[in-house]
C-alpha cells in the first residue's frame, strides 16, 4: 500500500490511527547496527578498525556513521536505491547502440548511462545538500563522456579526465530548467506513443515525484458513453465523469511535455533532442493548456516549479526514503513517523541527507528481530533481517576480495543479458519491478557463484602477495596454529560484523581441516571464504 | 491449502455451493493439479479468435473471418489459422474459454499486473506463485518461470527463473563464473559438496525467518542439483521449445506451475496499434504449439504414474484486449475487456463462458453455472484468479478480494 494524501486527509478526520506501534521490535546494536547502516550508505561492510572503534561505546558509533553520508560510495548507493523506484535502469529501450552506429563493446555502457542519467541527478542533488527539490528544478544535469557524444550535452571543464567519471553538465538544445523533467533517460523509459499524447508520462511524473499512481485508480469503461464510434474516446475524456476523475489532471501536465513528444518512437535523433518547437501542439491536440492540478504553467519548467512546492512533493520524497531504508512498503500504521520525518525534511530546508540520517536512527530502521509477544501484523510487516540486493552484493565483495563479476564488459550483477540481476532477487525495471524480500533458489544459486569467484581470486592474491589481504594472518597457517584463530575472529568481526563464539571456531576449523585433507590449505581457505560469503550472517543485514 | 471451513462457507453464501462444485474443490484432485500459464503480452484481440463478433456492426472484424463451432467452442475461424480450427477440433471438448474479463487497466504495466495478482498496487504474488506456495512444497522449482514475468512479493521462495539466456544452467555448472573476466578456478565436486553442507548447515541453526527460508532454498538447490543433469533447463530459442521445458519439470515432478510468454510470431508483439492483421499470425502460431503440448501432455507420464493430460490444466491469458474499431492506422488500441481460456485438467470443457454486449462490454454470467445472468457477477481479473486458485485448492478468499471463482467451469 502506498502512503497517500488521501490517508492523511482520512487520519485528519477524526478517525482512530495505529499509533506506530514501539514494542516488538529488538533493536540492532554494535557492529551488526553498523555493518546494516554501512551496507545501506556506502554499499560495504565497515572495516575493522571502525568496528572496534565502534564497539567502544554506542556513542563513538552514533558519531561515526553520519559522516559516513559525506562519502562518495553514498551517491552510488543513491543511484541503485533510487533505481528500484524510478525503474529507468533497464535493458532495453526504442533504440539500440545500433543506432548511434557504435561498436557492440558499447553497448552496455550505453544502456547503463542512458538509465542512470536522471538517477545521478538525483544522487547529485542530494549528495551536494542541496534543496531536494532541485531535482524537478535544475539547470543542469550530469553525463559521461560517452553520453556527450550521443546526446546534445556540453559537459564541465571542471570534470576529471576519466570519460567514465558523470560530472557536472548542460543541454545544450535549449530545452527548460526542469531537472529531471528535462531528462532524456527519463522520457526513453517512459515514452509515450504517438496517440497517448504523454498521458502515461504525466502518470509516471505523480507516482515517482507525488507518490500518486493514477494507474492504481481502477479504469471503468463501462461507466462511460459509448466508446466505439471515432472521437467517442476523446470525447469521454472531457464529458464523462468517470474519465474526467483522473484526466482534468493528468491530461494539462501532458499538454506541458511536448517537448518530448515524438513523432516516430524508434528514431534516435527525434528521441535525443528536445523540441521546443513542439511546445504549443499540446494544448491544440489535447484541448487543454499547461496546467498542474489547476494551476496554469507557461510549460515544462513551470511543471517543475510548481511540482516541487505541492505538499505531496515533501511527503513523496520522505514515504520513498523510507521505503528505500525501511526494504518494505509504507501504510497507514506509519502515518505518525512519516509525518514527523516530514516536518524534519521541511526544517532541513530539503536536505535529504539529514532525512537519511533520521530514518537510520529510528527503531523501524534499527530493527534486527522481534520480541516474544510482538504481534502478527507487525512480525508480517517489518524486515528485521533484510537480504543484500544483487548492486549490494557486488560492491561489498568488490570491497573485501577485489573480485567483481564481469563478463564482455558487462556487470553480471547489475543487468539480465547474460547476468543475474533478477535471479539474484533485483529488478530489471519492466518485468520485475519490486526487489525481493527472501532467498530464492536463484538467488541462492548466484550467491554460491558469486562466493566461489571472490574467495579464488582473494585467497590466490593473497597467498601470492597480491590483493586486498583478507587473509593475511591466515596465509601459510592451519588450525592449531594461534594465528588460524586469530584470523577466524577478524573474519567474522569484519564479515559479520560480530565476534566469532567458541563452538564456531570448533566448527570452522574442522571444517577447514576436511577440505585441506580434500585438496590444500590454499583451497581451504578458500573454502572458508567461500562459505562465509554464502552464510546467512553475511547475505542478509 | 485445500477446502477449508472458511471458504466452504464463503461458497454457501455465495450460492455457489453445489455438489459439482464440492467435487470440483476435492483436496485430492486440486493439490495434484498443474498449472502451465502462456501469457500473451501485449493485448491479444479477442475478435481474431474468441469473440465472432460478426453480428455487432459496431465492431470491425476481420475480413474473410467466419464463426465456426469445433468441440463446443464457438470461435472466429479463417482460412490461414488451421491450428486454431484443429485444436477446438481435438481439445475443445476439454477447454473452456472465458470472454468478457474486465482488467480495469488500459497501461499495460498495471493491466499486466492486474491480469497477474488482480491488485493494482504492489506488495502481491501472483497467481501462479501463489498456487506454487501452497502446493509446491517438496518441489525444487515450484513455479518455474522460462521466460515472461513474476509477481512474487512474499513467496519468492517458491519461483525459480531459468533466465533470458539460460542464465539458471550456467549457475549450476559453474561455466559462468569460471568464463569471467577474471579467471576463476572452481573447487572440486567433492569440495563443493562440502561448501554446500556447511552453508546449509549455517542456515539451518539460524533462529531467524531469514535463516529458515535460505534453509528452505538451499535444499531445494542441493536436491536439484542432483537430477539437474537430467533435464535441459533452456529458455529455448522459441515457443515450442520453452512451453516443453515447463512440461518437462512437470514430468519429471519439479514443478507445480510454469510460465511462458509469448510475443507473437517472430516476437512482433501483440501490442497492435497498427497492422492488426499480424494477430491472426500470432494465434495460428500460438495454437499450433498449443497443439503440440495438449499431444505431449498426453503422452508424457508424471511421477504418479498418471498421464501428464490428467493433472495439468494450461492456461492462455493476455493482459488486456484491443478496441472493437480500427484506428487510422489500421490497428486497434487498448481495452479493457478481453477473454481467457482454460485447457486439460479441471476445467469443464467444451463450453464458452461470459460473452460480450453491444459495446463490447463483458458480460455478466452466474459463477455457479457459467451461464449469462443479467444480474450475475461482471468477470474481473479477480474472478480469473479464484477460479485458477480454486482448480488448484487453495484457499482463494485470501487472495481474489472476496470475488469468488467461476465454479461453472471446474470439472466435477
Amino acid at each position: 500500500m502506498i502512503f497517500s494524501s488521501a490517508m492523511i486527509l482520512f487520519a485528519c478526520s477524526g478517525v482512530e490511527v495505529e499509533e506506530p506501534e514501539s514494542t516488538g521490535l529488538v533493536q540492532l546494536e554494535g557492529g551488526r547496527l553498523l555493518r546494516r547502516i554501512s551496507l545501506d550508505i556506502r554499499g560495504v561492510v565497515p572495516s575493522l578498525e571502525e568496528l572496534e572503534q565502534a564497539s567502544i561505546s554506542s556513542e563513538s558509533l552514533e558519531e561515526m556513521w553520519p559522516l559516513w553520508l559525506e562519502d562518495p560510495r553514498f551517491e552510488e548507493r543513491l543511484v541503485d536505491l533510487f533505481a528500484e523506484q524510478w525503474l529507468t535502469r533497464v535493458d532495453d529501450y526504442n533504440v539500440t547502440y545500433l543506432d548511434f552506429k557504435l561498436d557492440e563493446s558499447s553497448e552496455y555502457e550505453f544502456l547503463r548511462s542512458v538509465g542512470e542519467e536522471p538517477l545521478r541527478l538525483i544522487a547529485n542533488v542530494i549528495a551536494n545538500d542541496l534543496p531536494y527539490s532541485e531535482i524537478a528544478t535544475a539547470d543542469y544535469m550530469y553525463s559521461t563522456e560517452f553520453l556527450s557524444e550521443i546526446w546534445p550535452i556540453s559537459r564541465e571543464a571542471s570534470v576529471g579526465e576519466s570519460g567514465d567519471e558523470w560530472g557536472l553538465s548542460s543541454w545544450t538544445d535549449d530545452r527548460p530548467s526542469a531537472g529531471v523533467l528535462a531528462s532524456n533517460g527519463l522520457w526513453w523509459r517512459y515514452y509515450t506513443t504517438p496517440f497517448n499524447y504523454n498521458r502515461g508520462r504525466s502518470s509516471a511524473v505523480t507516482r515517482l515525484l507525488l507518490c500518486e499512481d493514477y494507474l492504481e485508480r481502477p479504469v471503468k469503461f463501462t461507466e462511460a458513453p459509448a466508446l466505439l464510434d471515432e472521437g467517442d474516446t476523446e470525447n469521454a475524456i472531457k464529458s464523462s465523469e468517470s474519465c474526467m476523475a483522473c484526466h482534468t489532471t493528468l491530461d494539462p501536465m501532458a499538454s506541458a511535455l511536448f517537448g518530448f513528444w515524438w513523432y516516430e518512437i524508434y528514431d534516435p535523433a527525434e528521441m535525443s533532442r528536445y523540441h521546443a518547437d513542439r511546445e504549443p501542439l499540446g494544448e491544440s491536440i489535447l484541448g487543454v493548456a499547461p496546467e498542474f492540478f489547476g494551476i496554469p504553467v507557461s510549460g515544462l519548467g513551470e511543471l517543475g516549479q510548481a511540482l516541487t512546492l505541492d505538499p505531496r512533493f515533501k511527503q513523496c520524497a520522505v514515504q520513498t526514503a523510507a521505503t528505500m531504508f525501511w526494504r518494505r512498503h509504507v501504510s497507514l500504521v506509519d502515518f505518525v513517523r512519516l509525518s514527523d520525518l516530514r516536518e524534519e525534511f521541511e526544517s532541513t530546508g530539503l536536505n535529504y541527507k539529514a532525512l537519511v540520517e533520521s530514518i537510520m536512527r529510528g527503531e523501524v530502521y534499527r530493527a534486527g528481530g522481534f520480541t516474544e509477544d510482538v504481534g502478527e501484523a507487525t512480525e508480517a510487516r517489518e524486515e528485521v533481517s533484510r537480504i543484500m540486493s544483487p548492486e549490494m552484493l557486488s560492491s561489498a565483495v568488490l570491497d573485501l576480495t577485489g573480485f567483481e563479476w564481469l563478463e564482455g564488459g558487462w556487470e553480471q550483477l547489475e543487468s539480465d543479458r547474460t547476468g543475474f540481476r533478477v535471479l539474484a532477487g533485483g529488478l530489471d525495471g519492466v518485468g520485475v519491478t519490486q526487489p525481493s524480500r527472501g532467498p530464492s533458489l536463484t538467488w541462492a544459486l548466484v550467491v554460491k557463484r558469486l562466493a566461489q569467484g571472490a574467495a579464488y581470486h582473494a585467497v590466490t592474491g593473497d597467498y601470492e602477495g597480491e590483493g586486498p589481504s583478507l587473509i593475511s594472518a591466515g596465509v601459510g597457517v592451519s588450525p592449531g596454529d594461534p594465528n588460524f584463530e586469530l584470523e577466524l575472529e577478524r573474519l567474522f568481526l569484519r564479515l559479520f560484523g560480530r565476534e566469532v563464539t567458541s563452538d564456531e571456531k570448533a566448527s570452522y576449523s574442522e571444517f577447514f581441516s576436511v577440505v585441506e585433507a580434500e585438496g590444500s590449505q590454499e583451497a581451504a581457505w578458500r573454502s572458508i571464504i567461500s562459505v562465509m560469503l554464502r552464510d546467512p550472517e553475511f547475505v542478509s543485514y | 491449502m485445500t477446502l477449508s471451513r472458511r471458504n466452504f462457507l464463503g461458497l454457501t453464501a455465495a450460492g455457489a455451493l453445489l455438489p459439482r462444485q464440492l467435487l470440483a474443490l476435492s483436496p485430492e484432485d486440486a493439490a495434484k493439479r498443474k498449472f502451465l500459464f502462456v501469457y500473451c503480452k501485449g493485448g491479444w484481440d479477442t475478435t481474431y479468435c474468441f469473440a465472432p463478433e460478426f453480428q455487432n456492426s459496431l465492431i470491425d472484424m476481420e475480413g474473410d473471418a467466419t464463426t465456426a463451432v469445433e468441440g463446443g467452442i464457438t470461435f472466429v475461424d479463417h482460412e490461414t489459422r488451421p491450428a486454431v480450427r484443429s485444436f477446438f477440433e481435438r481439445y475443445g471438448a476439454s477447454t473452456a474459454v472465458i470472454n468478457g474479463i474486465e482488467v480495469r487497466s488500459i497501461a499495460h504495466e498495471k493491466a499486466q499486473q492486474l491480469a497477474f495478482t488482480g491488485a493494482a498496487s504492489p506488495g502481491y504474488d501472483d497467481w501462479p506463485t501463489i498456487i506454487a506456495h501452497y502446493g509446491g512444497s517438496g518441489l525444487q522449482l515450484p513455479h518455474v518461470n522460462v521466460s515472461g514475468p513474476t509477481y512474487s512479493a512474499n513467496f519468492q521462495e517458491s519461483v525459480v527463473r531459468l533466465g533470458s539466456a539460460g542464465q539458471l544452467s550456467s549457475l549450476l555448472t559453474g561455466t559462468n563464473i569460471s568464463g569471467a573476466t577474471i579467471p576463476v578456478t572452481l573447487p572440486s565436486s567433492a569440495i563443493q559438496v562440502l561448501e554446500d553442507q556447511f552453508v546449509l548447515g549455517r542456515a539451518s541453526a539460524g533462529n531467524r525467518q531469514f535463516d529458515s527460508s535460505y534453509s528452505t532454498v538451499l535444499n531445494n538447490l542441493n536436491m536439484f542439483s542432483s537430477v539437474s543433469e537430467n533435464i535441459e533447463l533452456t529458455s529455448g530459442s522459441n515457443l515450442d521449445e520453452r512451453l516443453s521445458t515447463v512440461l518437462d519439470c512437470f514430468e519429471m515432478g519439479l514443478s507445480r506451475c510454469g510460465i511462458v510468454q509469448y510475443d507473437g510470431l517472430q516476437d512482433l508483439g501483440w501490442d497492435t496499434h497498427g497492422g492488426n492483421e499480424v494477430q491472426g499470425w500470432h494465434y495460428e502460431e500460438l495454437f499450433g504449439a498449443l497443439l503440440n503440448v495438449m499431444e505431449s501432455l498426453e503422452q508424457r507420464v508424471g511421477p504418479t504414474g498418471q498421464a501428464l493430460s490428467e493433472e495439468v490444466c494450461v492456461v492462455v491469458f493476455s493482459e488486456m484486449g484491443r478496441h472493437p474499431k480500427l484506428n487510422s492506422t489500421r490497428g486497434k488500441d487498448h481495452w479493457t475487456f478481453t477473454s481467457a481460456m482454460l485447457c486439460g485438467s479441471g476445467v469443464d470443457g467444451g463450453r464458452v463462458i461470459g460473452g460480450y454486449d453491444d459495446q463490447f462490454y463483458g458480460q455478466s454470467i452466474d459463477l455457479a453455472s457459467g451461464e449469462l445472468f443479467g444480474s450475475g457477477s461482471k468477470l474481473s481479473d479477480k474472478h480469473f484468479g479464484a477460479t485458477l486458485l480454486a482448480m488448484a485448492g487453495v484457499d482463494w478468499q485470501e487472495f481474489s478480494g472476496g470475488m469468488a471463482p467461476i465454479t461453472g467451469i471446474i470439472r466435477p
